[in-house]
């Protein structure tokens, strides 16, 4: 019996008279890979701005570990570990590719403002060790290389691998991704769902993971939900949804006996 | 340790330089040069307090001039009816400054975008008013019999002490989180910053900075006037960050020299003299609109053209 790490109980958001996300329940046991799917304007980015924190929900409740975020300061959602990224990649252009994750790992450095004007020992000592974590970190992402670079002279896939890496310093419990394959050829996307499954594992983090190249999505999620208007219309494992007549019909059509390779 | 040690050794090699200036140079050089130089560096303390706010944080303050008439009027009442000397004057100017900027940046701050361009250009107004209006701070007549301090070595002392405080705050974690809330507050966010308190605390940095060169202001002609310490002072600032380059340091302190030595320059050609300045402006803005050194620094410039001497040798050739 594993705990439930995410919860989303009869969720829901309206922007006005329209109601972006309705009705919507989740569970994510710790550990799990869940992908969130569904047609464009489904809900899914609205699903991860709920659960941190930048909209409130209007109906229902988010708890983490059993604890309600409503409410809850996008900053205060994310030091309780919850990380992400952004479909339209918010990285700090005018940073170089390891400051990025530098900022990513700023909370667990303990450094104040007299220590950086004064340059005490403590300072240089979190600074030694913030550079070694962040470099192993971008080895892992295969940026090493590029650490010294500004991050927005990065290629597109890059850029989407940096963002993950930068969310990742955080030290999160549950990492939420939104489409972190958009616009990677099929090769580039087959990669990072490797590397997705892999940090997995290795970080020992729950993930929720949004995207549209169905093949990797069924190939490494152990669950899925599927969206359609705010609402839920299947949650199962990917050889359930692909068979769910309602999926076929909202929203996978034909493409949907395509299947992992 | 040799880091520390080496910042150290940097920060007592440009005192004992200024000092040295003050001692053996000052008094042999024409007044009305060292004149120039001291409103010089009196403008690079408020620059580089505005740098850090709106070149690094990214926050639109339109009220620098206000926190440093706070720094002004603070330091000059401590002394005028506390008998504070004058170091302790400038001392009292930053931290009532830094104070000021904490009750004008924590409610604002919270909120994003255009809401502190809008507060702080009304800051500005309001402490103005306030000034010509209030009798013991002597109103539009200004205050007078105030100690003169403001020497070559005391204001350079300042510039020194304001740069190196921070330069090395933007080159730490926390300068990293300036940096990061102004490319993107959302993503800054995200990793569980409080985007609000790194904001803030650019801002009372800034401020205090300002109030100390406010300070410097009230202990250099015996007497301030609120008139100095007006709106234009503040656009005046912005244009000095900005002609000199968002995210850097260097940059806006450039800008400052030039653009503060300018009219004094061009005194000569005096009727002239905002026509060119005016040029000045546009032909930067559009020659480089990026600003004199976009986000780069002096040093990383230099060392590009190190690099690229006739005759350096070239491992990329
Ligand atoms: N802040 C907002 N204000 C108004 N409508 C919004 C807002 N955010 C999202 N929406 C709407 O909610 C719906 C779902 O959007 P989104 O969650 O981005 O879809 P998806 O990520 O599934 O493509 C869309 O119709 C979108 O226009
Ligand atoms: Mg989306």
């Amino acid at each position: 019996m594993s705990e439930a790490l995410l919860e989303l109980r009869k969720t829901g958001i309206r922007f006005g008279g329209l109601r972006a996300v309705s009705d919507l329940d989740l569970v994510l046991p710790v550990g799990v890979l869940h992908g969130l799917i569904g047609p464009n304007g489904a809900g899914k980015t609205t699903v991860f701005n709920l659960v941190t924190g930048i909209y409130e929900p209007t109906e229902g409740d988010i708890l983490l570990a059993g604890r309600s975020l409503k409410g809850v300061a996008p900053a205060k959602v994310a030091a309780a570990g919850i990380g992400r990224t952004f479909q339209n990649i918010r990285l700090f252009a005018g940073l170089s590719v390891i400051e990025n994750v530098k900022v990513g790992m700023h909370r667990h450095l303990e450094s104040t403002l007299l220590d950086a004007v004064l340059r005490t020992p403590r300072y240089r000592r979190v600074e030694v060790e913030a550079e070694e974590q962040c470099r192993t970190l971008l080895e892992t992402f295969g940026l090493l290389a590029l650490a010294e670079q500004p991050a927005d002279s990065l290629a597109y896939g890059l850029r989407r691998r940096l963002e993950i890496a930068r969310a990742l310093a955080t030290k999160p419990r549950l990492l939420l991704l939104d489409e972190p394959a958009a616009g990677m050829n099929p090769s580039e996307a087959d990669d990072l769902m490797h590397l997705i499954r892999w940090v997995r594992d290795t970080f020992e983090v729950t993930i929720l993971l949004i995207e549209h190249h169905m093949p990797v999505v069924m190939g490494i999620c152990e669950r899925i939900t599927v969206l359609d208007h705010g609402a839920l219309i299947a949650e199962g494992s990917p050889d359930e949804i692909r068979r769910d007549p309602k999926v076929i019909e909202a929203y996978l059509g034909a493409d949907v006996h395509a299947g992992p390779a | 340790m040799r880091q520390g040690a080496l910042a150290y050794g940097i920060l007592a090699l440009l005192l004992a330089a200024v000092w040295g200036i003050e001692l053996f140079l000052v008094p042999w050089t024409d007044p009305y040069l060292t004149d120039i130089v001291i409103r010089v560096g009196i403008n690079l303390l408020a620059v580089m307090g505005l740098a850090l706010v709106l070149g690094f944080t990214g926050q639109f303050s339109l009220g620098h001039a206000g926190f440093m008439a706070v720094g002004a009027y603070a330091a000059a009442a401590s002394t005028l009816y506390a008998g504070v000397p004058p170091v302790g004057g400038i001392v009292v100017g930053g931290l009532v400054a830094a104070l000021a900027g904490f009750g004008v940046g924590l409610p604002t701050l919270r909120l994003s975008g255009d809401y502190l361009a809008v507060v702080t250009l009304g800051f500005n107004g309001i402490i103005i008013v306030l000034i010509q209006n209030s009798p013991a701070l002597g109103g539009a007549q200004g205050l007078t019999g105030l100690p003169v301090a403001t020497t070559f070595g005391l204001t350079f002392t300042c510039v020194v002490l304001g740069g190196l405080f921070i330069r090395n705050l933007l080159v730490s974690p926390l300068g990293r989180v300036f940096e990061a809330v102004r490319d993107n507050e959302i993503a800054t966010r995200s990793l569980g910053i409080d985007t609000t308190r790194a904001k803030v605390l650019a801002f009372v940095v800034g401020a205090f900075w300002a109030g100390v060169s406010g300070a410097l202001i009230a202990y250099y002609r015996s007497s301030i006037f609120p008139s100095q310490f007006q709106f234009d002072r503040s656009i005046e600032q912005v244009a000095m960050v900005v002609l000199g380059g968002t995210g850097s340091l260097s940059g806006p302190l450039i800008a400052a020299t030039i653009l503060s030595a300018l009219p004094e320059v061009l005194r000569p050609v005096a009727q002239y003299r905002m026509v060119i300045y005016s040029i000045v402006l546009i032909a930067m803005m559009i020659l480089r609109p990026t600003g004199l050194l976009g986000n780069h620094e002096l040093s990383d410039v230099l060392k590009r053209l190190w690099q690229k001497r006739p005759g350096a040798r070239s491992t990329a050739a």
